[in-house]
């Protein structure tokens, strides 16, 4: 395994059983995460992009550890975390949450909430007084926060404390979910900077969950384009950008407009061709929606397959170029 | 914190039905701290001067101000020391029944599974039987005394308190907070502690306080139909249920302590109101200028 | 005449007993029929208050403490105007008991009192107008996506026939794509029909391809109002060009953004002077005492002193 690489998952998996009415029998399953594969390397930022009910959120928690994996392996630092998580790793892996209005116990100081991580870990009181007093300021707001309850601050000042919140443990990868997609535009400026400003003092490794195309662009190194709960184009931001080959991909980039009333923005955005995807069990996800449909995409599932150097595509349209 | 919760009891004192409720019991505790302490009328001591009407005269330096019984008992001390009386029961029913269904609230909603389905499913048992009913049965079992009412009252009123609590803790459960207080490493007996419980609390005292009034009419129901206080005892329903075949020649033995006891009932069901009212949001009316959302 | 005429509209909130002022002295105006005015801001700026003034929808605890609005030059608080609203909560605005078809019905029976079958038929073609199947009446609100639930809203305002569409954040719960089909369908609905709308968002990126002229709202101002293509090629306020320059682009690598410091201020704690001094890195001392007056330039205009 390379060095480099901090987190790694291997055919990672997480479905939700749907159970019938009555007998509460297992009647199918939803499948929020579908095997993923992923590699980051240490000070990378790697961009999760979906629309809802990608998956993307799951994932997201799955990695946090805060829901367990139905199959699959993932390892941080090359260690076997799936299932439990070795106590000098504890603290290394931190969520933000999208939401920082309701993220926050409105019943206890700030000063309460940031120090939770560390009572959890052992660390006494003063001392974790001590140090979050630092990290508050390291998110740029002053001391006097500490003793302020979360109903006396804003929208950013929240997220600034739920950010604060996750560093205090000194964690190496940092999952963030959507965290400005709640705030207004001056104010996401501003986390998206300090959250910039924070992974280059810090050394972190960021997995950056985000429907938005252009933060995730400004933001990251690579960018995953996630659908039905796979991933199903992978490369570097230049490539996915200038290059995209996913009909998905394709789709998602014409409909994000630019702010620039000069530029085209000329959605290509193919109907529902059959709302029923379940239909579409065996073969690709994205099926019930592609233009380029075949008959194969309709029998068996695409593999991720690497089209160019470090550029994955999920598709079978790709498949003989390899 | 100090402050924010003298800012909650100023908040919810500028409640007028609170108020109301308020100054209605202050009264009447007043009055029946007065009653005990100065009344110079013995609540059991029998004289033949009975059915006296009220103010009439009588041989101590206070006259009969709500006349005599039909055992010639002063009924304004009577009624007084009964108010002392029931509102003690009441208060011992709410407490037991309270911390009883408090506790099967949290585990029920906490532990989950197995556990959960049979705690509900008894509850719904007990509550399928109509409460009064089923007072009058585990009443009847452990033997006519006010004590034992109290426990039968409890046991019938428990359920309210557990499902209450059970609703609010499992959505308090699935909060975001919660969410981050696990990512942060907290164990669940902390998060229960210091995140959950605090959001109970409010809901909790708000039904305690609607639940005095209902434990004092099940207390004088009970004893109205002598399965609770015995006599000589003062006790609101006992008094009815005793003046009951005097009422044609003398109303005031009944309507008196009924009097008292329809405005301590109607005291805790504004308090109760009033709380219930300033604790729901939806019904809150203090709106901010935050109109807008994005 | 024009379809929408704002002057010096002021609107007052009743929070806890007092006045707070939320939209203050804002004029606007749609020229022509079919023209979309995208009125952009930050949450607090008042841009939701003014859509509900125009609407006549404002809540009870506030009120137009002076000014005027005007649709086709009736006044809108002494005459009725047909002014329809869609929201952002198409699930919240659709009554869930009532079939697509009822409450587009409704809309006829109501305004134009057709027979029950004739508003059905009615509905079926404005299903179709907004590019859902006919069969759709049927149907109840929960069975539809968000993207058709927003349709649907879009088929009960074109159904009315109305003088004014107000649109706030139609699209900010939908995901990318559905979003994209959507205005454009609003788009081209309310070009072809010669209806005007004022398009209330805080989406810069998509106020630039739907609208046709934009008015930026700080603070309960109007502090730009332009046609957009000189309002994004040249910005004139800085509050306008810090937005702008704070936004991530999808079509370009940017090396930073441009960050705009604070917060915009909440209703009730207005600064003195010029309501974007404490944030504006091009303040001088006037900007602190004194509110600077509108300039007026072709065809719109800019509430800044450096423009004096």
């Amino acid at each position: 395994m390379n060095s480099d690489v901090i987190v790694k998952t291997v055919n990672l998996k997480k479905y939700y059983e749907i159970r019938s009415k009555y007998l509460k029998r297992v009647i199918g399953y939803v499948k929020a995460v579908n095997g993923v594969d992923l590699e980051i390397k240490r000070g990378e930022t790697l961009g999760l992009v979906g629309e809802s009910g990608s998956g993307k959120t799951t994932l997201g928690l799955v990695l946090a550890k805060l829901v367990k994996p139905t199959d699959g392996k993932y390892f941080l630092k090359g260690i076997d975390i799936t299932y439990s998580l070795p106590k000098n790793l504890r603290g290394k892996i931190r969520i933000v949450f999208q939401d920082p209005y309701s993220a926050l116990n409105p019943r206890l100081k700030i000063v309460d909430t940031l120090i939770e991580p560390l009572l959890a870990q052992g660390v006494d009181k003063e001392n974790a007084k001590e140090k979050v007093a630092k990290y508050l300021k390291l998110v740029g707001l002053s001391e006097e926060y500490l003793e302020s309850y979360p109903h006396m601050l804003s929208g950013g000042q929240r997220q600034r404390i739920m950010i604060a919140r996750a560093l205090v443990t000194e964690p190496e990868f940092v999952i963030l979910d959507e965290p400005t997609s709640m705030l207004d535009v001056s104010t996401q400026a501003q986390i998206i900077e300090l959250l910039k400003k924070i992974k280059n003092e810090k050394n972190l490794t960021y997995l950056f969950i985000t429907h938005n195309l252009a933060v995730a662009r400004y933001l990251s190194d690579t960018i995953a384009i996630m659908f039905s709960g796979q991933i199903v184009e992978i490369a570097d931001k230049k490539t996915i950008f200038s290059n995209p080959l996913h009909p998905y991909t394709k789709t998602l980039l014409s409909a994000y407009p630019s702010p620039d009333p000069s530029s085209t923005w000329s959605p290509e955005i193919p109907e529902d061709i059959d709302n029923n995807t379940l239909i579409y069990n065996q073969g690709c996800s994205y099926a019930g929606r592609c233009p380029l449909r075949k008959d194969l995409c309709l029998k068996t599932s695409p593999e991720l397959i690497e089209v160019e150097n470090n550029h994955k595509v999920r598709c079978h349209i790709y498949k003989d170029r390899t | 914190m100090v402050s924010s919760r003298l800012k909650v009891l100023e908040e919810v004192l500028r409640i007028k039905r609170v108020r109301y409720g308020i100054f209605i019991l202050l009264s009447l505790a007043i009055l029946s701290i007065f009653v005990i302490l100065f009344s110079p009328f013995e609540y059991d001591r029998i004289s033949p001067r009975v059915h006296l009407p009220p103010l009439a005269g009588s041989d101590t330096s206070w006259p009969h101000i709500l006349g005599t019984d039909n055992l010639g008992r002063d009924v304004f001390t009577r009624t007084f020391y009964a108010f002392a009386l029931d509102l003690g029961c009441a208060l011992a029913v709410v407490i037991l029944s309270g911390s009883i269904g408090l506790a099967i609230g949290i585990a029920s909603s906490y532990l989950g599974g197995v556990i959960d389905a049979v705690l509900m499913r008894i509850m719904d048992i007990v509550i399928s039987i109509p409460g009064f009913m089923l007072a009058i049965a585990i009443a009847a079992v452990l033997g006519s005394s006010i004590f034992n009412a109290i426990i039968a009252i409890a046991i019938v009123t428990i359920p309210v308190y557990a499902r209450l609590v059970r609703s609010v803790v499992l959505s308090v459960k699935e909060s975001l907070f919660v969410l981050a207080a696990k990512e942060a490493g907290l164990s669940d007996l902390y998060i229960v502690v210091k995140h959950v419980l605090p959001h109970v609390i409010p809901t909790f005292i708000t039904q305690a306080s609607m639940e005095l009034s209902n434990a004092i009419i099940y207390i004088a129901a009970l004893s109205f139909v002598g399965l609770g206080a015995q006599e000589p005892v003062p006790e609101w329903g006992l008094m009815i249920s005793s003046a009951r075949r005097y009422v044609r020649e003398a109303w005031w033995t009944a309507v008196f302590p009924g009097l008292v006891m329809f405005l301590t009932v109607l005291s805790f069901n504004l308090i109760g109101d009033g709380l219930r009212d300033y604790l729901d949001p939806k019904k809150r009316t203090v709106i901010g200028v935050q109109v807008e959302t994005s | 005449m024009k379809p929408l005429e704002i002057r010096n509209l002021t609107i007052h909130y009743a929070v806890r007993g007092k006045w707070v002022e939320v939209v203050s002295g804002v004029d606007l105006d749609i020229d022509e029929k079919g023209e979309i005015l995208a009125v952009v801001g930050e949450s607090g700026c008042g841009k939701t208050t003014l859509g509900l003034a125009i609407a006549g929808l404002l809540p009870p605890n506030a009120k137009i403490s002076s000014g005027s609005i005007k649709i086709f030059g009736k006044d809108v608080r002494s005459n009725f105007a047909k002014v329809a609203m869609i929201f952002q909560d198409a699930l919240a605005s659709l009554n869930p008991l009532l079939t697509i078809g009822e409450q587009i019905a409704e809309v006829y029976v109501h305004h134009f009192s057709m027979s029950k079958k004739e508003a059905l038929e009615e509905a079926k073609k404005r299903l179709v107008e907004v590019g859902l199947p006919a069969s759709y009446i049927d149907k109840y609100p929960h069975e539809l996506s968000g993207g058709q639930r927003q349709r649907v809203l879009i088929a009960i305002a074109i159904a009315m026939n109305p003088e004014l569409i107000i649109a706030d954040e139609p699209t900010t719960a939908l995901d990318v794509t559905t979003q994209a089909k959507v205005l454009k369908l609003l788009r081209s609905i309310v070009k072809s029909r010669g209806i005007p709308m004022v398009y209330i968002t805080h989406d810069l990126a998509l106020v630039a391809h739907i609208a046709d002229k934009v008015a930026v709202m700080y603070a309960g101002q109007v502090v730009e109002y332009r046609d957009k293509y000189s309002l994004y090629k040249e910005p004139l306020h800085p509050y306008t060009q810090a937005l702008l320059n704070s936004l991530p682009r999808v079509d370009l690598d940017l090396e930073e953004l441009k960050v705009l410091k604070g917060e915009p201020p909440t209703p009730g704690s207005f600064p003195r002077g010029c309501r974007f001094n404490p944030r504006c890195s091009k303040a001088f001392s006037k900007c602190f005492i004194e509110e600077p007056p509108v300039k007026i330039f072709n065809n719109g205009f800019v509430r800044c002193h450096l423009y004096e």
